[in-house]
């Protein structure tokens, strides 16, 4: 962490400011999901503590896996799957994420469920379930959850499958899918 | 050069420049925190918090996971930090929160540390 004087002022009176600067590491062995930002005093003088340029910015040369891979599905009902990947190189899929062109709401009588599967290991790469109080909304990004560690590797040549199970039907998403290099 | 692989300000309001606090939640008694005129050499206007168990934040959700994040602010303690009161008066606290419902957390003490101007 590093502190810095900088000049400034306060209700037109010249004063020095003081600059924070600090870094957090996120953990790349989890699911990532939201950050808090947080400014308050821990000790009162019974007089003002002053703020001013909040900054919070992450790093964006390692933000990004090497590809999205984005598929349209077709509204379906009933149980259904498709190939929605194919591995051309040794890769893992990173995180997966939907869009659906209408709100899915959850139930938890035979709820949607959505697999990523590992076709060549059988092994399921991440789950989506509607259940009651987890919906997607139309239009914007649901996350497909976390991914399993082992699952989520590729050997070139390999597949995966999208499988949707639940009686509701599932109306029509963009799926996509974030992958790197392993 | 490092710079310039960061990201823009993930934040909304950042600087008060609204003259207001717009795009911040607030926990505390009404009226300790706020905005006044003020601050370091840009913008017109600043925060300010009076009292502790008063904070205001911001939550943003992310679908793909950086390396790292990088908080800055710029503060003005209320007592004079030259006359050698170095307590921690406020802290910048960055959460971090996962999947399997565990944080990290960056706490930032508010302090003096520079060795003067």
């Amino acid at each position: 962490m590093a502190i810095t004087w900088t000049t400034g002022e306060l209700q037109n009176l010249t004063v020095q400011w003081l600059h924070a600067k600090a870094t957090l590491n996120v953990n790349q062995q989890k699911e990532f999901l939201s950050a808090r930002f947080t400014a308050e005093l821990v000790r009162s003088t019974g007089l003002n503590t002053y703020f001013d340029n909040f900054s919070l910015t992450k790093n964006l040369a390692n933000d990004k896996t090497l590809g999205n891979y984005i598929i349209y599905m077709p509204i379906s009902a009933g149980t259904s799957e498709w190939p929605v990947f194919g591995a051309l190189t040794d890769c893992h899929i990173a995180k997966a994420h939907l869009v659906p062109q209408a709100d899915i709401i959850g139930t938890d009588s035979n709820p949607i469920q959505l697999i990523l599967r590992n076709v060549d290991t059988d092994t399921i790469i991440c789950t989506k379930t509607f259940v009651l109080g987890n919906n997607a909304t139309a239009y914007q990004v649901t996350s497909f959850g976390g991914v399993d560690d082992v699952a989520k590797e590729l050997y070139a040549g390999n597949g995966v499958r999208l499988e949707k199970s639940g009686t509701d039907d599932l109306p029509d998403i963009t799926l996509i899918i974030e992958w790197n290099l392993s | 050069m490092t710079d310039t692989l960061y990201s823009k300000n993930q934040l909304t309001n950042p600087g008060a420049e609204t003259g207001d606090l717009t795009g911040w939640t607030t926990e505390g008694i009404v009226g300790n925190v706020g905005v006044t005129s003020g601050g370091p050499s840009t913008g017109t206007y600043c925060f300010f918090i009076k009292n502790s168990s008063t904070k205001m934040y911001q939550n943003k959700s992310y679908f793909t996971t950086p390396s790292d994040f990088v908080v800055e602010v710029d503060f003005l303690p209320s007592t004079d930090q030259d006359s050698g009161n170095f307590e921690i008066e406020g802290i910048v606290k960055l959460t971090l929160n996962y999947g399997d419902y565990t944080k990290d957390e960056l706490v930032v003490p508010l302090r003096d540390d520079s060795g003067g101007a």
